[in-house]
């Protein structure tokens, strides 16, 4: 469950090796197709079953949902926003509509480039199975607003 | 149906179907989901007030919107077994604004034989209606 107390840390404070809480989804038929919706994609595969199993997560729901923000410790204070400057993403296993899924954060690298301060977190989405669906590394960076 | 083959050369160059990130579509994407109170969630991609006081100039779409449409590519090019232990890696050069029109690309790079198959390396980039690449990277996979 989510906690409602807000994090000791903002995610900029966060050190390499500190994890953000891990965070869970289930997606239903009619999540997926909201997806679908969104990046114009309504390809069978996502709606039909197959022999192999239920339809397809979209991946852009999985991406989406990955993000560090869904966490419910990432906190960054008034002001500020992290930008997504880049990403590798490894596909492992497609996921199936009617899973749970879990989401886990790490820091793994912080650094700064031409005055920016980048922080790079590795993600894992796994499925109720145990199963590997989606590992990534999210490069991002902050704004702060002026004045 | 895959559109790429064991044949296929070095410098073939591929592009997806352009697609205007509507307002509506950003909503979907990411203002969380529908049956959500309150929805469409705040956040610097809904909302102009939030993205300015976070110290954004407008709302920018989310990069992985973008994403999904280059792994559409990537699935229309490989087949759907692209989702096995396969990669797709980018920098985000460019803010994309909401109403933007976007078109996914790729071009064959490298091509090495893997056993009975072939491993393809490609550049891919996003580009918006006026020819700006908004990211760029690479990815590869096995026909």
């Amino acid at each position: 469950m989510a906690s409602t107390q807000r994090p000791t840390k903002s995610v900029d404070q966060l050190e390499i090796g500190e994890q953000l809480e891990p965070f869970e989804f289930v997606v239903t038929p009619e999540y997926n197709q909201q997806y679908l919706y969104a990046v114009e994609d309504y390809h069978p595969r996502y709606l039909q079953e197959t022999e192999l199993g239920p339809p397809i997560v979209h991946p852009g729901l999985l991406l989406n949902q990955s993000n560090s923000t869904r966490s419910p410790s990432y906190y960054l204070p008034p002001g500020i926003s992290s930008l997504h400057a880049g990403d590798e993403a490894e596909f492992i296993n497609p996921g199936r509509v009617g899973k749970k899924f879990r989401v886990t954060w790490k820091i793994v690298d912080k650094y700064e480039k031409r005055g920016r301060q980048y922080r790079v977190t590795e993600t894992l989405v796994v499925d109720e199975d145990g199963m590997e669906i989606l590992r990534r590394k999210n490069f991002s960076t902050l704004t702060v607003k002026r004045g | 149906m895959v559109i790429l083959t064991q044949d296929t050369k070095e410098g073939a160059e591929f592009s997806g179907r352009p697609k205007v990130v509507s307002e509506g579509r950003v909503y979907a994407f990411s203002g969380g989901c529908f049956s959500e109170l309150g929805w469409p969630k705040k956040n610097v991609h809904t909302d102009l007030e939030f993205a300015k006081n976070c110290g954004l100039p407008t709302r920018v779409v989310s990069a992985t919107q973008y994403m999904g449409y280059l792994v559409e590519l990537m699935l229309h090019l490989f087949g759907e077994s692209w989702l096995n232990h396969e990669k797709l890696n980018l920098k985000f050069i460019a803010p994309v604004d909401v109403g933007d029109r976007l078109t996914p690309k790729a071009v064959v790079r490298s091509r090495e034989i893997e056993g009975c198959c072939v491993k393809f390396h490609l550049d891919v980039w996003c580009e918006n209606q006026h020819g700006s690449k908004v990211a760029i990277g690479t990815a590869s996979g096995l026909v």
